[in-house]
């Protein structure tokens, strides 16, 4: 196939490729398959020679400080190494079926970070050129980035005591941008193209072509097709992923995806928490009104049941208090009449008397 | 506005989502205060003013 | 003891001041050589036992503050009040320490206000968390100034700060419930990196659910140890109220620690771990779950039914101790379970001189706040206001 015919295949078979197979991060009714003109790097295990070009070129173009062992020390390979402060990208050793290879390593470029994903001052940016950006003006400094990251790459200056920043690699977004560079620095830098810069959609199909013409030489696989979501740098390998240092059992959900679930929740607290406590409460304040007001009523009943006896209690001695009455009215009376009774009868006696008196005179 | 990242379209959400949170929150304290102005009792709180 | 005669320099003071001068020389070369030359963190291992301890424990055994109030004001428990203000005190001193700590971890704390008043990242749980913290924190300041206005003679600001107790404790238990189960949430995010057997979907629940139980014991086990140390201070009420406290407080940690229990067990089955039961990992697991979880729920249930307060002391201690290798677990032994032992984290003299000296600093505080103001006692001025 002639290289022209070849491109426009790919920019056919692109939008197929955006559309159909791109990781389809999904919220409710919306689908997310990143920015169309989002760029990645292929990286080819079969063609990778281990001369750390890659590694010299990144220094380079990022104005990294130079590390302890020059980049044409290829002893440095014996341990396997990953990013670090000063270091965006490193290429480790691996003992493959046919002999020594070797993979590089660097940040991946999510189609949906993680970092970004965690980061609370959003200090993460996915950039439509495919780049994973940092902003060291916003950063804290709580590393939540390299714990949430899967592949163990943002770095971070621990000796630096009141301004340190994350590091990783940027894919030459600030160099592509200003036109300093027109393609990223280690991919500049590689000898034996065992990286290819371009649409990350061109990408796959470039990925499936090389697999499909050579189906013995290659993995059936794309790795960061769909990983997490799918990655903007992706590998293609002879040897199985895991054998050449790569985690196969991250699944395909990326992290926004994975928190979305959990997200959800945390409004339902605000939303129903003061109704529900607030209920909580005015039942509570209920139960203890309505055992005030039993107590209340209690209180009163029993005071009108004193009262109605204290009532019955004073018409009683009303009653008796009358009755004493009468009867001393009717006392006085009679001691009244037996009185007069009694004086009238003295009268008569004494009268009586002197008539006798009188009559015994006059017969002598 | 159309999103290309998933993480972009839920900024967007969260955000306005903590927004909401906060004015429901007031809204909820203003709500019930004046549910409660008349209720002379539970406004008083006769067995809460310790604390 | 015969330390009363040398004055000052009792061993009690003089091992203060040790740990305070480890703390002094953590803050020195922090601030001026940088994490590195006091943590052993490395870039796998990011999140340490400043994170680890300090932040991840520190606010779950705060969570008495939340728990207490909530039972008295909320639930309508009256005979809980004299508990209230020891918690609130516990949990305002927790916090602060907690973001005290915070300040030495972040790389750049003279922003730990960015992402709430300058660019917040709403879709991080650690947003989530910075911002309920820094809310709660300062709710805990309003509901804890009343003792201080009391013991300042200020009548009137504490008259008016009283009446709002209620929203404010709604306020704390909706803070408290985002917070608690946001930090679990943080290591949603880590399913690749965290063991299967503490990796759940349902982490937010586990971490809320355990800070009901936390708080409790923490109450019962801080209201002991108070006991010892200040019963001269505690008035009658106090006193009356304490083996009330205790015994209620026991059936609410049952209950909560059983609830925790099965939200264990279904977060292993939810996810088909039943296989890791068999391994090393799966051992440690059930020494936590079963040896930390449900025994001391046994107990709990026991005591308060035998009117066993010796037994439920025990069940709160070994609670505390259970929700603290929980969370060391989750941030510490349990993440990065696959790289190799070469490339685990464990923590740096220094590290954990710090976290002592932190621990110190809040018993400090506790000590000098507790002896003048009326946190054991009822102020004699607002008796009448109970």
């Amino acid at each position: 196939m002639k290289r022209r015919q070849f491109l426009g295949l790919l920019g056919a078979a692109g939008i197929t490729a955006t559309l159909g197979t791109a990781t389809k991060a999904q919220a409710s009714t919306h689908t997310f398959n990143g920015y169309p003109e989002a760029k990645g790097v292929l990286f080819d295990e079969t063609r990778c020679i281990g001369c750390r070009k890659c590694e010299a070129g990144c220094n380079k173009v990022n104005k990294l400080p130079a590390p302890a062992k020059p980049f044409t020390d290829l002893t440095v390979l014996d341990h396997e190494r990953r990013t670090d402060e000063k270091t965006y990208t490193v290429v480790n050793k691996y003992r493959g079926k046919n002999g020594t290879v070797f993979r590089k390593v660097q940040c991946n470029h999510c189609q949906e970070p993680a970092c970004a994903s965690v980061c609370f001052v959003h200090a993460f940016t996915k950039n439509p050129d495919g780049s994973v950006t940092y902003d060291p003006s916003v950063c804290v400094g709580c590393r939540y980035c390299m714990v949430a990251c899967p592949f163990y790459i943002p770095a971070y200056e621990y000796s630096d005591p009141l301004t340190p920043r994350v590091m990783k690699c940027t894919m030459c977004h600030d160099q592509i941008q200003s036109g300093e560079q027109n393609m990223p620095g280690c991919v500049a830098a590689c000898p034996k193209e065992a990286l290819t810069y371009g649409r990350r959609a061109d990408l796959i199909e470039i990925a499936r072509e090389r697999i499909r013409r050579n189906p013995d030489r290659y993995v059936h696989h794309i790795y960061g097709e769909k990983e997490m979501g799918g990655t903007n740098w992706m590998y293609i390998s002879g040897d199985p992923f895991k054998d050449i240092g790569f985690n196969e059992e991250l699944g395909e959900k990326s992290v926004p995806d994975i928190a979305a679930g959990p997200l959800s929740v945390v409004p339902m607290v605000a939303a129903l928490w003061p109704a529900l406590l607030g209920g909580i409460w005015a039942i509570s304040k209920r139960k203890e009104k309505v055992s005030e007001d039993e107590q209340k009523a209690a209180v009163k009943a029993a005071r009108a049941e004193v009262r109605a006896q204290d009532e019955a209690k004073l018409a009683k001695a009303m009653e008796n208090a009358e009755r004493d009455k009468d009867q001393a009215i009717e006392r006085e009376v009679k001691r009244a009449l037996d009185e007069a009774a009694e004086a009238a009868k003295k009268e008569a006696e004494a009268a009586a008397k002197k008539d006798a008196n009188d009559d015994g005179g006059e017969g002598a | 506005m159309e999103f290309y990242v998933y993480h972009d379209f839920m900024l967007h959400t969260k955000n306005i989502v903590y927004i909401l949170m906060g004015l429901f929150v007031l809204g909820f304290w203003g709500f019930w205060a004046f549910m409660i102005s008349r209720d002379e009792e539970i406004h008083k709180f006769p067995e809460h003013d310790k604390e | 003891m015969s330390a009363n005669n040398k004055g000052f320099w009792t061993p009690a003071n003089i091992i203060t001041a040790v740990i305070f001068a480890f703390g002094l020389l953590v803050t020195v070369l922090r601030f001026t050589k940088g994490l590195s030359s006091v943590t052993n963190l490395d870039q796998n291992n990011p999140w340490g036992f400043w994170i680890g301890f300090d932040l991840l424990c520190g606010v779950v055994l705060a969570a008495g503050g939340y728990t207490t109030s909530a039972a008295c004001y909320l639930f309508g428990l009256k005979k809980y009040h004299s508990a209230v203000r020891p918690a609130i005190l516990t949990a305002f001193l927790g916090y602060s320490l907690v973001v005290f700590a915070l300040l030495y971890d972040v790389g750049r704390p003279y922003r730990l206000v960015y992402p709430i008043f300058y660019q917040p990242g709403t879709t991080s749980f650690l947003y989530e968390v910075g911002l309920c913290v820094f809310l709660y924190v300062s709710t805990l300041a309003v509901e804890f100034s009343p003792a201080l206005f009391e013991w300042l003679g200020m009548k009137k600001v504490r008259n008016a700060i009283t009446k709002l107790t209620l929203p404010l404790t709604v306020f704390g238990v909706i803070l408290s419930t985002l917070h608690q189960s946001s930090l679990g949430a943080l290591y949603i995010t880590v399913p690749s990196k965290l063991h299967p057997l503490w990796y759940s979907p349902y982490l937010a629940v586990l971490f809320f659910v355990s800070s009901i139980p936390a708080g409790l014991s923490m109450v019962i086990f801080e209201g002991t140890l108070a006991h010892k140390a200040w019963h001269n201070m505690m008035d009658d009420t106090f006193n009356a109220e304490h083996d009330g406290v205790i015994l209620g407080f026991s059936r609410g940690a049952a209950m909560s620690l059983a609830a925790y229990f099965c939200v264990k067990v279904v977060a292993l089955a939810y996810d088909n771990n039943w296989h890791y039961l068999a391994t090393g990992w799966g051992a440690w697991w059930l020494l936590e779950v079963v040896g930390f979880v449900l025994i001391p729920s046994l107990m709990y249930a026991i005591g308060s039914r035998e009117k066993n307060i010796p037994l439920i002391k025990w069940a709160a201690v070994m609670t505390v101790f259970g929700i603290i290798l929980n969370r060391l677990n989750v941030g510490l032994i349990a993440f990065n379970w696959q790289l190799p032992s070469s490339a685990r984290y464990f923590p740096s003299f220094l590290e954990i001189a710090f976290s002592i000296f932190v621990v110190t600093l809040g018993v400090t505080l506790y000590r000098f706040i507790v002896s003048r103001m009326p946190i054991f006692f009822e102020h004699p001025d607002y008796k009448d206001a109970h």
